[in-house]
């Protein structure tokens, strides 16, 4: 029994299913959701539950399996391609297959998104028991997982627009979670919008390959949007590698905000902390990232583009770094550093360090996330208060909170031995050797900028005096197990992870970088010679650096929380532009959105919907033919004798046709 | 001498005749009257042809014919009456329940 | 003598074919119903003669006892019952549908008189006794078609039963 179940699940199998079971559960638990949408009582939990965080254990399970299938990370390890599962669409030249690839890339992309997906889905059980959409919520989380690994494992790009699209949709759903409240649905609205702005962009750069694709006389068969077709006619890219690229990328801003697609990611705080965690920042923004690794062929044949991403993604990290300073909303404080380390993430492929930047993703996953857990079991804990300055000195009474998130606080800073040092450090000093010192040394200003906020937040949240009410304080516990776990496992894992990167200058082997190196031969072949002084002695005055932001704003937000506040007053107006965000979103409001509405209210609804197409085409056609009914009925008047007329008039005409 | 065509010329004029008279007055029972005209016309070239081919058939079928004349105006009088009960009118311009 | 013969058929043919029409003419241009009945008889009794001159005598027989006499005679009755008065009293309309149905009539005319005045111009066949005799109509009435004669007399019957349903007073209290 057991044999004829192992014959069946070869490998093609396993990777399927890393993608199936999350649908699965998805499936499962939106129809529990509907069935009791308007049963308050909580029968069906347990079984949410088992299926909510059943499926992405299994799908962790099977992506684990797949890896040390493909013998995990030794170099030289194959990869693995299930083949098309069935032929999705085949018209003319446009030929598309679903089917799923495993390679280096895409299984540490799936092992982070299912791995970090469990603890988050185990996290929720404690955080969401007790809201009453439990069940909606889950079948949403596990339909994120399924777009999400689907995007990651998809063979082609357009399977993985289909991810990319579905992750938007879930993160749309899963960010106006409490539609009732209007200010969190518009949230999600605005989310989906600023997103889909950017995918004008994906598309365009889609339609721009399928046009090379098909004038370079490609045999349709292959799939023109197969990345392993792409890859073999990459020469064909050459007049257009910009083009393509930099819409690519537009894209990639979209989803990743970056500037100046990023004012959707602060707002989507809106929706629940594990969701915050897990979609908005280790998984879903990521996707940009992913993208561009993916297609770093395309990219790296326009140094145009990459310097463009470069420059973008380092202006990014450092204003996103600079909001940090001045927001009180915790949430948005991570929000802000999400946008920073993903410009670090985009700052990295600019210059090539392709790795470098999924072995950031890699390590951001972690210590993102679990900053956003840590977070939201203090916000549990006080009731859903978000501003830091009500907070404060909670470290007494939540020490396991505090603790994990000064862990990972210090990843993000940068601080060793966490897996952050490692991996800020790989990049910034290929920016130094690859890219030029302009790049190296806003990225050194970002690091500086990161070690600041991060301990802020922690100062005003976790030391000091406390600015919590007095009955507040007495309900402040310490999270419970459900979540506590999938913290201390986040806490851990950015303890150890940075000796999967460890450089050769400090001796060790840089596992990451060797084993997805193979994939990128763009990166190997500009990669700088492995110098052992230039590298120690950044990575020694990086260190420093960040350290000393670190202490600076640990011990100004957590003794002298006034001295902030009277600098500020020396810079009073810079202050206040920055406190309002640079106004950006009031600017996007004036020069956009509202020329948008109002086009689309007076011109699109008032003038073509109801005049032209209510009014003439339908209405119209309703009258015309309202019009000559009356016409044609005006020959019945009920008198039997006209009627008799018609019959003689008629019989005339045929005799007549007959007889002469 | 008098040839088929001659009783065929008869019966057109009858029978337009008649025709002219339903369509055009509008007393019901003129109407009907008219209806006869035009039966007896039929008659008249039935028994033209039959006498022209020396076959009884056109007389049978003229026979018939008469009894279905018969056995139409009976009913037809019958709903002139019912509809002058009802509207107390023969004029066709006024039965206009079928209107529309 | 023949000759004598055959002149005195064109001329009573003549005279009963301008009997026939000219009452026709008559009976739909009357203003008053009853005038217009009389005129019919007329035109039908001249009918009649014709079918007496085309070797049918039994058909003439039917033709006045049946449509002459008892069709007529209930035209009369009717006539009498919704008695209006004389059309006059109402405006005669002079619709468009009117002489459109005049003037199709004309054409309808016209169009078949041109297909019917065709060669070749022949005599009627000698038809000796027994075309005449109603004992021939008779054979063929029961033999050939027995079937029709059988679903007329079940007309008829209907005919009947209608007309009775239909012309009868509703003397119950309260039903539809």
């Amino acid at each position: 029994m057991l044999e004829l179940l192992y014959r069946h699940l070869t490998l093609q199998t396993v990777i399927w299913l890393i993608v199936a079971f999350p649908l699965f559960g998805a499936a499962a638990n939106g129809l529990i959701a509907l069935a009791t949408a308007r049963d308050e009582r909580a029968r069906f939990r347990p079984l949410v539950t088992l299926l909510g965080c059943g499926a992405p254990m299994l799908s962790f399970a099977a992506a684990s399996v797949t890896f040390f299938t493909l013998t995990g990370f030794e170099a030289g390890s194959p990869s693995a391609i299930t083949g098309p599962l069935f032929s999705w669409v085949a018209s003319g030249a446009l030929v598309v297959d679903v089917g799923l690839n495993a390679d280096q890339l895409s299984l540490i992309m799936s092992l982070v998104v299912s791995g970090v997906g469990l603890l988050i889905h185990v996290y929720s059980v404690g955080y969401m028991r007790h809201d009453a959409a439990y069940s909606r919520y889950f079948a949403f989380l596990n339909l994120f997982l399924f777009f999400m690994l689907l995007l990651v494992l998809a063979d082609n790009l357009v399977l993985m627009f289909v991810g990319w699209e579905g992750v938007g949709l879930c993160s749309y759903l899963l960010i106006g979670f409490w539609f009732e409240d209007r200010d969190k649905a518009r949230a999600g609205m605005k989310a989906f919008v600023v997103n889909r702005i950017g995918d004008a962009g994906f598309l365009a750069g889609m339609f721009l390959i399928f046009g090379v694709m098909s004038a370079a006389g490609v045999n349709p068969e292959s799939g023109f949007f197969n990345f392993q077709t792409m890859e073999r006619y990459g020469a064909y890219f050459v007049p257009v590698a910009t083009a393509v690229s930099l819409l690519l990328f537009a894209g990639a801003v979209g989803k990743s905000a970056q500037i100046p697609l990023y004012v959707w990611l602060p707002d989507a705080m809106a929706g629940p902390t594990p969701v915050s965690a897990l979609i908005h920042a280790a998984t879903m923004v990521t996707a940009g990232v992913y993208m561009v690794v993916r297609l770093n062929f395309i990219f790296a044949l326009s140094p145009f583009a990459l310097h463009a991403v470069a420059v973008i993604g380092a202006s990014t990290a450092i204003y996103a770094a600079v909001m940090g300073l001045v927001v009180t909303d915790l949430k948005k404080i991570l929000a802000y550093s999400t946008i920073s380390q993903l410009g670090t993430m985009f700052l990295a492929c600019g210059v090539g360090a392709f790795t470098g930047a999924i072995y950031h993703l890699v390590a951001h996953s972690f210590f993102k996330a679990l900053l956003f857990l840590s977070a939201g079991a203090v916000i549990n804990a006080l009731g859903g208060e978000q501003d830091v300055r009500n907070m404060g000195g909670l470290k007494r009474r939540m020490p396991l909170s505090a603790w994990t998130f000064v862990i990972a606080a210090a990843a993000l800073a940068g601080l060793a031995p966490t897996v952050g040092f490692f991996s800020k450090d790989a990049i910034l000093w290929q920016a130094y050797e690859r890219g030029n010192t302009v790049l190296w040394a806003m990225g050194f200003l970002g690091v500086g900028l990161t070690s600041f906020y991060i301990f802020r937040a922690a100062g005003f949240v976790f030391f000091g005096q406390t600015n919590v009410s007095m009955e507040r304080w007495k309900r402040v516990v310490e999270a419970p197990v459900s979540m506590a776990i999938p913290m201390m496992l986040l806490a851990t894992g950015t303890l150890v992870g940075g000796f999967l990167g460890v450089p050769q200058c400090l001796g060790g082997v840089n596992r990451m970088g060797e084993w997805l190196g193979q994939l990128i031969p763009y990166e190997i072949s500009r990669a700088p010679a492995p110098g052992t002084h230039t590298e120690i002695i950044l990575m020694v005055i990086t260190l420093l650096w960040s350290a000393h932001f670190s202490i600076l704003g640990l011990l100004i937000y957590s003794q002298k929380r006034d001295l902030p506040g009277r600098m500020a007053k020396k810079v009073a107006p810079l202050h206040r532009l920055a406190v309002n965000l640079f106004y950006i979103d009031e600017l996007y409001e004036k020069v956009i959105v509202r020329p948008l509405t109002w086009f689309s209210s007076r011109v699109l609804w008032k003038a073509a919907d109801r005049v032209a197409v209510d009014g003439l085409a339908v209405g119209g056609t309703a009258r015309a033919v309202g019009f000559m009914a009356v016409v044609a009925s005006a020959a019945q008047n009920g008198v039997l004798q006209r009627y008799l007329l018609y019959f003689l008039v008629g019989a005339v005409a045929v005799i007549a046709f007959m007889a002469l | 001498m008098v040839t088929l065509q001659h009783h065929l010329i008869l019966s057109v004029a009858l029978f337009v005749i008649g025709a002219t008279g339903v369509v055009v007055r509008r007393n019901v029972l003129v109407m009907f009257m008219s209806v006869e005209i035009m039966l007896a016309s039929v008659n008249v070239a039935l028994l033209a042809f039959s006498r022209w081919t020396l076959l009884p058939n056109g007389q049978a079928l003229a026979m018939f014919i008469m009894a279905v004349m018969a056995a139409e105006a009976a009913v037809g009088l019958a709903l002139v009456v019912a509809f002058f009960r009802l509207r107390r009118t023969v004029f066709v311009d006024e039965m206009k329940l079928l209107k529309g | 003598m023949v000759g004598e013969m055959q002149s005195m058929n064109t001329i009573l043919f003549y005279l009963l074919a301008a009997s026939a029409v000219f009452s026709a003419l008559a009976t739909i241009t009357r203003r008053s119903p009853p005038a217009s009945a009389i005129w019919l008889v007329v035109s039908l009794l001249s009918v009649a003669g014709i079918f007496g001159m085309l070797g049918a005598p039994f058909l003439a027989a039917l033709q006045v006892l049946i449509a002459a006499g008892a069709v007529m005679v209930l035209f009369l009755f009717v006539i009498m019952l919704v008695d209006q008065g004389e059309e006059s009293l109402r405006p005669r309309i002079v619709s468009f549908g009117r002489v459109l149905g005049a003037v199709a009539s004309g054409y309808l005319a016209l169009i078949l008189i041109l297909a019917i005045w065709k060669p070749p111009f022949v005599e009627a066949p000698k038809s000796g006794a027994a075309y005449e005799a109603p004992l021939t109509l008779a054979l063929a009435v029961v033999g050939r078609y027995a079937l029709v004669l059988e679903l007329v007399g079940v007309m008829l019957l209907v005919a009947a039963v209608a007309a009775i349903s239909l012309a009868k007073r509703d003397t119950t209290a309260g039903e539809g």
